[in-house]
């Protein structure tokens, strides 16, 4: 089975380097997607030559845009399984076997799940768990952590999660089309890494998102 | 004639030839500088002859020059909202233009490097 690692970056030229040399010891190729970063993060990925591909957005779409482009590029090179890591490290590679190990018993979609618990900044845990639950009470989909980006799936997978959404609400959009189409999919326990409490989704960013959520109550 | 009655007349004329350069320009199309030009001609005339929207208010059946300032403001702010709706629209469309052009551009890095 082939499986591309896609890896979305912004401003991560801190962290990237780890994380794609990490990652491309453990899938057969790794693509990184530099979503208009304005820092070294381009630089960075490019000194890698073998098994890494690095794609550039002219723009800063966001984190969700960035997955599509690197999903379809993984899919125009033959990829079996993709599996989506965070470029800032909150994510360890060392997982990705259990992930691979998990979706060959037959899942078509494996979604990584935190511990929701005190190493998780207090606004983060509190927006993680109020939209956990918004997610089952209006889409009925049950799963412990569903602003986890660390997730693997195949072709038939991806199909039924395909999402719209180009900035953070993608990961949950993921989750209620998984529902929505039936896809087989289980979740996976990972570790919960934290390395800058201001990166990533904001008390605002879970506003939005939970406004989108009921917008796809009514389109969906 | 009073000072915002001069205000609003410099105002509808410096707008209206704004209008028409932007039209000449090809920026806008001809029904939107229709509908503006309507929209600046219409101050041009309130603020010049103010005894139109004591006309105007008779006509609808409204009373009292408030009626008439309620009237007009409340037309005004259906206004700017009907704008506002569309300036969304058109924003939407041009992020899903925006978009696809970037993330396309992005994928034929890789066709490129195929075809090498």
């Amino acid at each position: 089975m082939k499986v591309i690692a896609v890896i979305p970056a912004y401003n991560e030229a801190e962290k990237i380097f780890e994380v794609v040399s990490t990652t491309k010891e453990l899938v057969d190729r790794v693509i990184v997607v530099n979503d208009a970063s304005q820092d070294n993060t381009l630089a960075i990925c490019q000194q890698f030559n073998e098994g890494v591909t690095t794609l550039s957005h002219a723009v800063n779409l966001g984190q969700g845009a960035a997955l599509k482009t690197g999903c379809e590029a993984a899919w125009m090179m033959g990829a079996d399984a993709i599996i989506l890591i965070d470029g800032d490290s909150q994510h360890d590679p060392s997982e990705i076997p259990s992930f691979i190990e998990k979706l060959q018993q037959g899942y078509e979609v494996v979604f990584g799940v935190r511990i929701i618990n005190n190493e998780m900044p207090f606004v983060k845990r509190f927006g993680n768990l109020f939209l956990t639950k918004a997610t089952h009470k209006l889409f009925g989909v049950s799963l412990s952590d569903v602003q986890c980006g660390y997730r693997i799936f195949n072709k038939s997978g991806y199909k039924k999660l395909e999402w719209d959404s180009i900035g953070y609400p993608y990961a949950i959009e993921m989750v209620v089309n998984a529902g929505k189409n039936k896809a087989n999919y289980e979740e996976l326990l990972t570790k919960t890494i934290y390395h800058d409490n201001y990166k990533g989704t904001t008390l605002f960013d879970g506003i939005k998102i939970f406004i989108k959520m009921l917008s796809w109550k009514i389109n969906k | 004639m009073k000072f915002i009655q001069i205000i609003g007349i410099i105002f509808a004329l410096t707008m209206s030839y704004l209008n028409f350069l932007h039209f000449r320009r090809r920026e806008i199309p001809l029904r939107y500088f229709i509908i503006w030009a309507l929209v600046w001609l219409a101050l041009f005339v309130f603020a010049l002859i103010p005894g139109t929207t004591s006309l105007l208010s008779q006509e609808l059946g409204l009373i009292g020059d408030l009626r008439t300032m309620d009237f007009l403001l409340i037309i005004g702010f259906m206004g700017v909202l009907g704008f506002l709706y569309q300036f969304y629209i058109y924003l939407e469309n041009m992020k899903k233009r925006l978009e696809k052009l970037v993330r396309d551009n992005a994928l034929k890095s890789i066709e490129k490097k195929d075809e090498q």
